[in-house]
């Protein structure tokens, strides 16, 4: 059953399927390949953990099954795509904005990578 | 190796997990790279998934078994209270014995942990609620007839209401727990539940039991549990 509140911090895994289901729905492939790229492959994850974490946030309620069709790009085959809720744009946002202010709580205490002093 | 995920995960992500399997061998069969060092990555990689999504599930499920089980004992504080500030006589009343509290236990924690593994079967509401009315149901007859007997005293005829739920059980494993066949289990319970009563009544009749003192209150009684039977079979018609 989806939670009605935005639940914080996200892990790692949770934050990349919702950036990389942000802007268009994807199939199981497509975000796996666009969370590499978002990531500069930094982050990569197998079947496995995708449809780990694609299957707790469906229960979670951050995202949906959507209609099976095919990808033009690749195969003819139909493909199960993924479309981000109503909360989990609701979500994401608020992570995303958790991260704004550790970065302004970071650069007020002048501990920013370029600039790290003590006390200077 | 897909087999060796849950059920329900199973049935649902099979089918997408095998398209992205294929869609990453193609994809490293395309960039000319080895297959084994990335096979084997992946076999590792699905092998951990399979496990962390076998122990969510019984994890889950022992946690709902432990709440059941500590709902359980907090309820029967309730007598346990009573007991210990009454007078009264061993087995009467609200002065329960020992035995009492661990049969109470095992008939409340055995309704409730049937609910639980039972229910997640089905995934609709409305199979969660057919079950949970069968189930209340079986649970009233069980405790009425071992409190105070549904006709007369408790024991003799009021055995055959085991019978009922004999029914109910055997259905249930024909069906596999299946909707369509859980209905029909049920409307069987149902006809079993007013067959007990025409049962008794002959044999009443037939001075081979004593005739029950209140025909009326004993007939009420049992259409009331055949219609929590029938609400549940319609329930469970409805549940796909």
């Amino acid at each position: 059953m989806a939670k009605s509140k935005p639940h914080t911090p996200l892990t790692p895994a949770v934050l990349h399927i919702l950036l990389a289901l942000a802007t268009e729905e994807r199939h199981g492939y497509g975000i796996m390949k666009q969370v590499e790229s978002d990531s500069q492959s930094k982050t990569k994850m197998g079947p496995g953990t995708l449809y780990g974490s694609i299957s707790r946030m469906i229960e979670a309620g951050l995202i949906r099954e959507s209609d099976k069709k095919i990808d033009p790009e690749m195969d003819d085959e139909r493909r199960v795509y993924y479309k981000i809720t109503g909360l989990g744009q609701t979500t994401l946002a608020a992570e995303l904005q958790r991260y704004r202010d550790i970065i302004a709580l970071a650069k007020q205490k002048r501990l920013s990578p370029n600039a790290f002093s003590y006390g200077q | 190796m897909l087999r060796l995920f849950p059920k329900s995960y199973r049935e649902r992500f099979r089918e997408p997990m095998a398209q992205t399997f294929h869609d990453l061998l193609r994809e490293r069969a395309n960039q000319g790279r080895g297959l084994i060092g990335f096979t084997l990555r992946i076999f590792v990689e699905t092998f951990a998934a399979i496990i962390t999504e076998r122990v969510a599930v019984i994890s889950l499920r022992n946690k709902n078994l432990v709440r059941i089980a500590v709902g359980t004992a907090l309820f029967l504080g309730i007598p346990l209270v009573l007991t210990l500030q009454g007078d009264g006589v061993d087995g009467q009343g609200w002065h329960w014995t020992p035995f009492d509290f661990v049969w109470a236990f095992v008939v409340i924690f055995g309704t409730g942990a049937t609910y639980e593994l039972i229910s997640r079967k089905g995934g609709t509401t409305a199979y969660r609620a057919a079950v949970a009315v069968a189930l209340v149901g079986s649970f009233l007859i069980v405790w009425i007839n071992a409190a105070a007997g549904i006709i007369g005293e408790p024991g003799g005829v009021n055995l055959m209401y085991f019978g009922v739920l004999a029914v109910g059980i055997v259905g249930a494993r024909i069906a596999r727990l299946q909707p369509q066949g859980m209905a029909r289990a049920l409307f069987a319970m149902a006809a079993a539940q007013m067959g007990v009563l025409i049962i008794a009544l002959v044999l009443a009749s037939a001075g081979v039991i004593q005739q029950p003192s209140n025909v009326v209150r004993i007939f009420i009684l049992n259409a009331v549990f055949a219609t929590l039977f029938c609400v549940s079979a319609l329930l469970f018609r409805r549940a796909r």
